[in-house]
């Protein structure tokens, strides 16, 4: 991604990512229900309503730590 | 850069009034400077709508103005509170959005102000930071002494500023740039900078307070606003996960290095 983004500094061209030899990949499973998690805990704990059936942050924030 | 959030006008703005839109948003995510990832989180889109709403509400209550007219739950537009689920749709108003021409490695932003008027996306994004990680290039733009901070040297450690920094940023470039304060002036119309300043200030300060409230810290974050008639409003979506780092109490305190908990986790990375 940095040789595409130099050639593209370089050269003034704006589409550098058509460059770029690499795909992202697929999330595992347990990591995308551990995000989710973490979203919901985090949004129900900063509105201070539990408006997802989520864990705790503390919890949901472990969850991900151990990842 | 694709979006995470799908646009949808209802009323076009014109030359003189603005529109109305809304956003809905989705359980995709991006990561910073490549764009859309292949999985979807479930949920992502609720939450971000929710806080998003929740902080604009806020907002109107600190009587700060933005471009917030209510979320969407069965095709009606209402407040968070009357809602019976987590919504996923946001109402909001719209302005105009010039093309930003760009020819032999510049912009124009003189065409772009020329086509605005007084109804436009004021093309920059105003970053605050109440802290300065590790990794952020703040650094690179100056010493801690520039930030209040008494050090000779950034410290190997994130580091609290003692007044909130904002920046400026360009907001329609291929390769966004951070920006001097004149150039930032420029790119900014006829809106005063002093006015985005003051809006992000604000902005950063009930942000802070309510995280504080809900025990999470809150690093830094960034708004864009839009200008209308005379009056500046603080548009796009305000103090989410994806926006915003809220590291948690407990974070905070096991770690006093950069990687807070929603940079560990959140797609779009630490801000630059």
């Amino acid at each position: 991604m940095k040789d595409a983004k130099a050639e593209a500094i370089e050269t003034g061209e704006p589409n550098w990512r058509e460059n770029c030899a690499v795909e992202p990949d697929r999330l595992p499973a347990d990591i995308v229900e551990a995000l989710s998690d973490l979203y919901c805990a985090g949004t129900n704990a900063y509105v201070d309503h539990d408006w997802f059936d989520a864990p705790t942050i503390e919890d949901a924030v472990a969850r991900v730590r151990d990842l | 850069m694709t979006s995470v959030k799908d646009f949808r006008v209802e009323e076009e703005p014109t030359a003189t009034d603005l529109g109305r839109g809304r956003f809905v948003f989705s359980d995709r995510y991006s990561v910073f400077d490549w764009g859309e990832m292949p999985d979807h989180v479930p949920n992502k889109g609720a939450s971000l709508c929710l806080m998003g709403a929740y902080n604009f509400e806020l907002l109107d209550v600190n009587h700060v103005p933005t471009h917030y007219l209510g979320v969407v739950e069965d095709g009606e537009v209402k407040e968070l509170g009357e809602c019976e689920s987590p919504p996923t749709e946001m109402a909001i108003e719209l302005t105009q959005v010039p093309d930003l021409p760009h020819a032999d490695g510049a912009y124009d932003y003189d065409a772009y102000h020329e086509a605005a008027g007084d109804n436009y996306l004021i093309p920059l994004e105003i970053v605050f930071r109440n802290t300065v990680p590790v990794g952020s290039s703040l650094r690179r733009r100056g010493e801690p002494a520039d930030y209040g901070l008494d050090a000779d040297e950034w410290p190997d450690e994130a580091v609290s500023l003692p007044e909130p920094v904002v920046e400026f940023s360009t907001k329609y470039e291929e390769q966004d740039r951070y920006l001097s304060r004149a150039e930032a002036d420029d790119i900014a119309g006829k809106v005063d900078l002093g006015r985005l300043e003051e809006l992000a200030l604000a902005v950063n300060h009930v942000l802070t307070e309510r995280a504080d409230e809900a025990g999470f810290d809150h690093e830094d974050g960034k708004i864009e606003c839009l200008y209308h008639d005379g009056t500046v409003k603080v548009g796009d979506v305000v103090g989410t996960f994806d926006e915003n780092r809220f590291p948690t109490a407990d974070s905070r305190s096991r770690k006093r290095s950069s990687a807070s908990t929603t940079s560990a986790s959140s797609p779009s990375g630490s801000r630059p």
